[in-house]
């Protein structure tokens, strides 16, 4: 036989149901009932309700047998997005099983088989007269219609015939069920066989006899064409580009080649067995003896922790396993991909953070355009942001119409859909006394589908403006495309940027613990699925002491018309079967397979068959099932508020939950669901172990390496209460269908219709959710419909369920007197489910900067400097002593300051939040300036600067600069409000009342180093200008005079509004302008502040340090005070200070060769009006003339212009028409020489120096120092004089020095200009 | 109680038994449809419908927490697969409709049986309205009330 087929391994699990288990097991078995769903008289969900319409197994004898059910391979049961549909695809399955059962009677081993058709489809083209198993809709149906699938054929009763069929459709997802492939009741006949062991049974009312069964599942494609290996490249996503072949099919798929595989290959059989299943119909053991060896959990001893994120959950988990927090730190870290965090200052804050906003799902918040520079490459540094065009204030225009009129859209679209959807229910739906008024309902249907017909309209229309694709590659190819239309040039492009996400709570998490499960999530990549050939199969396996081939006739059922791989499978299944029905020598429970699955390498030869072992009763959680009880606890009702913000989060006061006639006399809703259970946690986890560890710090790898252990020993499982925040707004998310096209022409695709709440005690719409839930019941339910019960409704076992509590969910009270059980109860803090954001940002530029000014605490003055946003000088705060003797706030203008005091009006005109916040000081009494010196100090000391070596401004040396900012604080609610769906609120609902709830926003975080804030100013409300009478300070113990404390935010208090009325507060922040500032709100993840560096590097750059300084007993004095520095070094007795010595007998002499660039420069201290320059060059002897050279000139030492350019020289002189003002002159060596350069003198013909002040000069390391002192005049003006530094040498010259009053100020150095001298560098 | 009552044309069983549940105590109600010990009934019956009303002796404010179980059946004679729709929108009185893949032929040789857990205290009587017929005629609405056979000991609660 050549090798065409590769052989796939399966999963093969058997769930053998005797009496007992059928009377006394638990099971939760359900069917889809797309009956139901299509029933106009009903109109129910896909999938039962959880709880209802189960399978009464207890009382069907028919249920006894051996459930035989195939898995599909990992890359079978996979989705790939389809980017032209936006939809998954998944791929054909086989749609042939051979099923072959061997069991021992009488000493004799036979066999019996099946084929499995798992497309039959009862009412189609080629349906026989044989009922389908399983329900369905018939997937060749252009409109919802009811079938049935799958069929199997007893291979007793002849051949298998393969029937003439359509084009094949079944996929793991059949119908559009994600469990179909998952769930044994979906899919009987299709991939699960029921093997009722009728045919064992000597008579037909007596049991099967006592035996051992194996089975084999074989599987086939009908269809060649349809087989994975041809149709793999053909689904979008799977096979990479460079997957060529089959090697890149096989690997795509996770499969491994066998070894030497031919090239002959061209499809796929899947094989899979299970062994010695052992059978005892009426087997009265406790438990029964399947059950022995199964991993099926005691319900009461599986760990439930419960949190609002799975990170939170198994934290807390965690937690109390290892009784370790740090464990239960390095799982959340872990899981947020947050390990770098772990110990840093803040790391206990960031985690937490983090924490919280994984408690928040997001929505994309909209997008802004901009036009940017495209990224250089090998460039370091790039070019300034360039201005954007006029088109792109345009486009932008259009962004955000269409981001304010799509969530209208697909409001209007709900309501139409509520409306729709509500009145095409049968009565039955409608709460008993409900009236429906068709006439009524109809209008609002008509009204609503003409504004959603022209919304749509108006929205497409918008959308054709803007570039947009739903795949990522062709949304760039748009954009490029526009940006080309537009003319943009080839070094800029045209940026998406996503502007703030909004966020919604997520569902509450529930992990487990100790569930017996043992199926990985998904298979490791680097041991990818073994296949097969069908010239490697097993050839030998040692039983007892022999090594034993396949049998050459084993007992095989009717296998004509099947594929001709099936033989060779069977013997070796046959084989394996062989193995083990021999028990290995003193053991009673082992066998020879036992022993050979332990060690296949020794004892067996050929290749072994991935997934062989031993059979136990299957125990395989797939679902999670639960029933709560929640009662609501309000944010807020008419009289008052319930949860009081302590700062980090909201707490519950004890009051407000809704009354009624329920447990506690409270109103208690009930939520029902099931969702799917994954062990993600843990292989998020182990991924995330194996790729940290290899960098991960010394002190983290042995706590790495320990968790790992442990993990590979623990079973987790975790789950989502899927559908609790929908359910609070009576959204249902279960699969439904319509039949008509017009109403989903205008809603579009929904994933969820509303829910009336038909009985009124189900009411429970909440937009804004706060409450505390009880489970009362809580189940795993594995594949086979096996069940563990965590919580069951019986007597006061719910009461006695002990949840393990993250703290977010732990209640703040008792929701009630005495509740039983009040260890079970879980707390949801308040939570918008309206999708909503914090806005918070600094202003936007065409409102001002958003820096408004900036303050510098001069410790040697005990003053407060104020500079205007752009850094130029205002004047600084101060406290001075009255001629009364009192101390009094003060106010002083700086040197060069455009305005006099900030109660003029030129300068409020000009900078009216600096002149704002000035008054407000200057408005109370010297302690509040002293205070405001103390917080800033404080809060300083405490902040930690992320990049502080970026700030090297000379304001520096006085201290850290602290930003005025301007800031919007805002709550915004993506779209209109919700509209609570109910049958009595449906048509006119009442306009809600949350978008004017208020919620408190905490600025700042006092205990992180990295938050930025002292303090701020409000404003009275949202939407009032700020006030600056108050600042407020982290500090607790603010007296509530100028300086109050921020507490928990109090003081910002704003509400949630939708689009169309949007509050915001606006407020100033006193910032360090390199660190943000965190806004705390709890009901959204918390946001940062960061003022951009192109507020600030600018700014900072100006500003002048100033030092009052008064008296001053100085003389002014003329001086040249001319510098000469260079880059050729010099030789010891020849420094470059030879050149001004106006001595031709000494010299300069450089210590190396001048080279192209070289330069000797003299700065003239001030700009002066050059004559004329002379340069004598070479040393007295005549040696080491000046080579080529070009003479320069500059005002600021960075831009030069040429004034005479000379070849080799002795002397070089300048003499201009006319002269020129320069500060700096310098000889620029043009060509490399090979001599060393000397220089007698330099002498420059200047007018004058302007006079200077003499006193101590201080070091020029940051820049140049000037005293400014001011002139008697009014308006004031100021005069600035260089700092001539004083001496010990006699000035007969000098004026009588007199006291003057002014500042010390530093110019901020250029970086380009020359070093200072040698002695005077730090 | 064993019927047919006046109207109906299948027999029921109905059989009423506390429950201990969470909140208290509940019921059990077994539904058995079809089975005849005494053979008064006209077969075949052919059955496309049955809605039972099960009254509470109270009406609660809280929901009503419902388990609802349904004997799987052999045949599409039997109707194929049965479901059951619950409607609890009026708060007297819970409706079960229980519906067929296809409608169903009764003939004394099978029957159905509907278990209803609810953790509120059921009435003894239950309201049947079944959309049936004997023999091959049109499938009509009959109504019925039936009393049901009262059990004192709790019933055994399942997961």
């Amino acid at each position: 036989m050549s090798d065409t087929d590769l052989v796939v391994p399966i999963q093969v699990h058997a769930l053998a149901v005797n009496r007992k288990i059928r009377r006394y097991g638990e099971f939760l078995r359900w069917s889809p009932q797309f009956f139901l769903m299509l029933d106009e008289d009903v109109r129910a969900g896909a999938e039962p309700p959880p709880y209802q319409n189960l399978e009464d197994t207890e009382n069907s004898p028919s249920f006894e047998g051996v459930h035989v059910q195939w898995q599909l391979p990992e890359a079978l049961t996979t989705g790939f997005f389809h980017p032209d549909t936006g939809d998954s695809e998944f791929p054909l399955v086989p749609n042939r099983w051979l099923v072959v059962r061997y069991c021992e009677l009488d000493g004799q081993r036979r066999a019996a088989g099946w084929v499995v058709q798992s497309d039959y489809l009862q009412n189609g083209d080629h349906g026989l007269d044989v009922p389908g198993s399983t329900t369905c809709l018939d997937p060749y149906a252009s409109t919802p219609t009811l079938n049935r699938i799958g069929r199997a054929w007893d291979l007793s009763r002849g051949r298998w015939t393969e029937p003439r069929s359509g084009p094949l459709f079944l996929t793991a997802v059949g119908t559009g069920l994600p469990a179909f492939a998952a769930f044994a009741p979906y899919h009987k006949d299709v991939f699960l066989f029921h093997d009722t062991l009728e045919d064992l049974k000597p008579h037909q009312y007596a049991d099967p006899p006592d035996t051992v069964l194996s089975y084999a599942v074989i599987g086939w494609y009908s269809d060649d064409e349809a087989d994975i290996l041809r149709t793999a490249h053909r689904i979008p996503g799977l096979v990479p580009g460079d997957g060529e072949g089959l090697d890149g099919v096989l690997s795509a798929l996770g499969w491994a080649a066998p070894d030497d595989m031919p090239n002959t290959i061209t499809h796929t059989r899947y094989c899979g067995c299970v062994y010695g299943i052992g059978w005892e119909a009426d087997c009265q053991h406790d438990p029964p003896c399947s059950h022995l060896d199964s991993h099926h959990p005691d319900g009461e001893k599986i760990q439930v922790a419960v949190g609002h994120s799975t990170a939170e959950a198994a934290a807390a988990l965690v937690a109390q396993q290892t009784r370790s927090t740090r464990s239960a730190d390095l799982v959340r870290a872990l899981f947020a991909d947050a390990l770098d965090q772990l110990d840093t200052a803040d790391g206990d804050l960031d985690l937490d953070e983090i924490t919280h906003r994984s408690w928040f799902s997001g929505r994309e918040g909209g997008h802004v355009w901009r036009v940017v520079n495209r990224p250089l490459e090998g460039m370091d540094s790039q070019p300034p942001p360039p201005a954007q065009p006029e088109w792109v204030h345009e486009l932008n225009g259009d962004q955000r119409a269409y981001d304010r009129l799509a969530p209208r859209l697909a409001h209007d679209q709900w309501r139409l859909w509520t409306l729709w959807w509500l009145r095409q229910l049968p009565p039955s739906h409608r709460p008993h006394d409900f009236t429906l008024d068709p006439a009524a309902w109809q209008a609002e249907i008509d009204r609503l589908s003409a504004a959603v017909r022209d919304q749509t309209t108006e929205v497409a229309e918008i959308l054709a403006r803007i570039p947009h694709a739903m795949d990522p590659e062709a949304l760039q190819a748009e954009i490029d495309e526009y940006a080309h239309r537009k003319g943009l040039p080839e070094t800029l492009e045209l940026k998406r940027v996503p502007a703030d996400t909004y966020h919604r709570p997520a569902d509450p998490v529930v992990v487990l613990g100790n569930t017996g499960n043992t199926d990985a999530l998904t298979r490791d990549e680097e041991d990818p699925l073994p296949c097969r050939v069908p010239s490697a199969l097993l050839s030998e396996v040692r039983i007892g002491d022999s090594w034993h081939p396949p049998e050459s006739a084993p007992p095989l059922p009717n296998l004509e018309g099947l594929p001709a791989l099936c033989t060779p499978l069977l013997k070796e299944f046959a084989l394996l079967d062989r193995a083990v029905r021999a028990p290995l020598d003193g053991s009673d429970d082992r066998t020879a397979l036992h022993a050979i699955v332990e060690d296949p390498t020794n004892l067996s030869r050929g290749a072994w068959p991935e997934h062989t072992r031993c059979w136990t009763q299957p125990w395989l959680p797939l679902y999670l099932q639960w029933r709560v009880l929640h009662c609501a606890t309000p944010y807020q009702d008419a009289q008052s508020q319930h949860w009081t913000f302590d700062g980090d989060r909201y707490r519950w006061n004890g009051t407000g939950a809704e009354p009624g006639g329920g447990d506690g006399n409270l109103r208690w809703t009930q939520f029902e669901g099931r969702s799917f259970l994954t062990p993600a946690l843990k292989y998020v986890l182990r991924e995330q172990i194996r790729r940290r560890l290899p960098t991960a710090p010394s002190d983290l790898v042995t706590a790495l390496r320990a968790l790992r252990d442990d993990l590979s020993e623990v079973d987790i499982l975790s789950q989502c209460l899927d559908g609790f925040g929908d359910w609070l707004l009576q959204h249902d998310g279960t699969a439904q269908t319509t039949t008509d096209p017009g109403v989903l022409d205008l809603v579009g695709q929904t994933n969820h219709v509303p829910d009336g709440a038909g009985d009124r005690r189900q009411r429970r719409f909440q937009p804004v959710r706060a409450g505390q839930f009880v489970f009362v019941e809580l189940h795993l339910v594995d594949r086979f419909g096996q069940v563990a019960r965590m919580v069951t409704a019986h007597q006061a076992q719910p009461a006695q369920f002990a949840p393990i509590r993250t703290d977010s969910v732990t209640p703040d009270h008792l929701l009630y007197p005495n509740a039983p059980g009040p260890q079970r109860f879980l707390q949801l803090p308040p939570r918008l489910m309206h999708e909503a954001r914090l806005r918070f940002d600094a202003v936007p530029e065409e409102r001002g900067t958003p820096v408004a000014g900036w303050l510098l605490v001069n410790h040697l003055d005990q003053t407060l400097l104020v500079y205007a946003a752009d850094g130029d000088p205002l004047g600084e705060l101060r406290v001075v002593h009255t001629a009364e003797g009192t101390r009094a706030t003060a106010w002083n203008a700086l040197p060069h300051a455009p305005h006099r005091h900030p109660d003029d009006s030129d300068f409020q005109a000009a900078h009216p939040h600096v002149a704002a916040f000035a008054s407000g000081v200057l408005g109370h009494p010297p302690s509040a300036f002293d205070a405001l010196m103390t917080a800033i100090d404080t809060a300083l000391d405490r902040i930690d600067e992320t990049s502080p070596t970026e700030d090297t401004t000379p304001a520096r040396l006085i201290g850290r600069p602290v930003a005025l900012v301007r800031a919007d604080l805002g709550l915004d609610l993506l779209g209109p409000p919700l509209a609570d769906p109910s049958w009595d609120t449906a048509l006119t609902p009442p306009e809600p009342d949350y978008p004017e709830h208020r919620w408190n926003v905490r600025l700042g975080q006092p205990d992180r180093l990295a938050d930025g804030l002292i303090g701020y100013f409000a404003a009275d409300d949202v939407d009032e200008p700020t006030r600056y009478e108050t600042l407020y300070v982290a500090d607790a113990s603010a007296d509530g005079g100028y300086l109050a404390p921020i507490g928990a935010g109090d003081t910002l208090r704003l509400p949630a509004r939708p689009p169309d009325r949007l509050a915001t507060h606006h407020v100033t922040l006193l910032v360090c302008p390199h660190t943000a500032v965190h806004a705390t709100t709890d009901v959204l993840p918390v946001h940062h502040l960061a003022v951009a560096a192109e507020h600030t590097h600018g700014a900072l750059a100006r500003i002048r340090a100033s030092f009052r300084l008064d008296p001053l007993l100085a003389p002014t004095r003329r001086d040249e005070n001319v510098t000469v520095t260079t880059t050729l070094g010099h030789t010891e007795g020849h420094p470059p200070e030879r050149v001004l010595d106006g001595d031709l007998s000494t010299h300069y002499l450089s210590a190396e060769h001048a080279t192209s660039g070289d330069c000797v420069a003299l700065d003239l201290g001030a700009e002066r009006r050059v004559a004329g320059v002379h340069l004598a060059g070479g040393d007295p002897r005549g040696d080491h003339a000046l080579g080529a050279s070009c003479l320069e000139s500059s005002l600021d030492g960075t831009d030069w212009t040429a004034l005479t350019e000379q070849g080799p020289a002795v002397e070089i002189n300048h003499h201009p028409a006319e002269p020129f003002a320069a500060r700096h002159i310098r000889l620029r060596f043009t060509h490399d020489s090979d001599d060393r350069v000397a220089i007698r003198q330099i002498t420059v013909l200047a007018d004058p120096p302007e006079a200077g002040i003499v006193m101590p000069r201080p070091a020029p390391w940051h820049g140049v120092w000037t005293w400014a002192e001011p002139l008697a005049t009014d308006p004031p003006r100021w005069t600035e004089l260089p700092i001539l530094a004083a001496d010990d040498l006699h000035h007969p010259d000098d004026p009588i020095p007199v006291a003057r009053s002014g500042y010390l100020q530093l110019h901020p150095a250029s970086r380009n200009q020359p070093p200072a001298p040698e002695g005077e560098r730090p | 109680m064993t019927s047919p009552s006046s109207g109906l044309l299948l027999p029921y069983e109905v059989e009423l038994a506390p429950l201990r549940t969470a909140a208290g105590e509940g019921s059990r109600v077994r539904v058995t449809i079809g089975r005849a010990p005494h053979d008064r009934t006209r077969w075949p019956v052919r059955c496309a419908r049955i809605l039972l009303t099960v009254p509470l002796t109270h009406a609660h404010p809280m929901p009503l927490a419902l388990r609802t179980r349904v004997t799987p059946v052999a045949s599409p004679v039997h109707g194929g697969q049965w479901w059951v729709h619950a409607t609890t929108t009026d708060p007297n009185a819970p409706v079960f409709t229980c519906v067929p893949e296809t409608p169903a032929t009764f003939d004394g040789t099978w029957s159905l049986t509907v278990t209803l857990d609810l953790d509120q205290t059921a009435a003894d009587a239950v309201e049947v309205v079944e959309h049936s017929t004997s023999g091959d005629g049109s499938l009509l609405s009959h109504a019925g009330r039936l009393t049901a056979t009262r059990h004192s000991g709790p019933s055994r609660s399942k997961p």
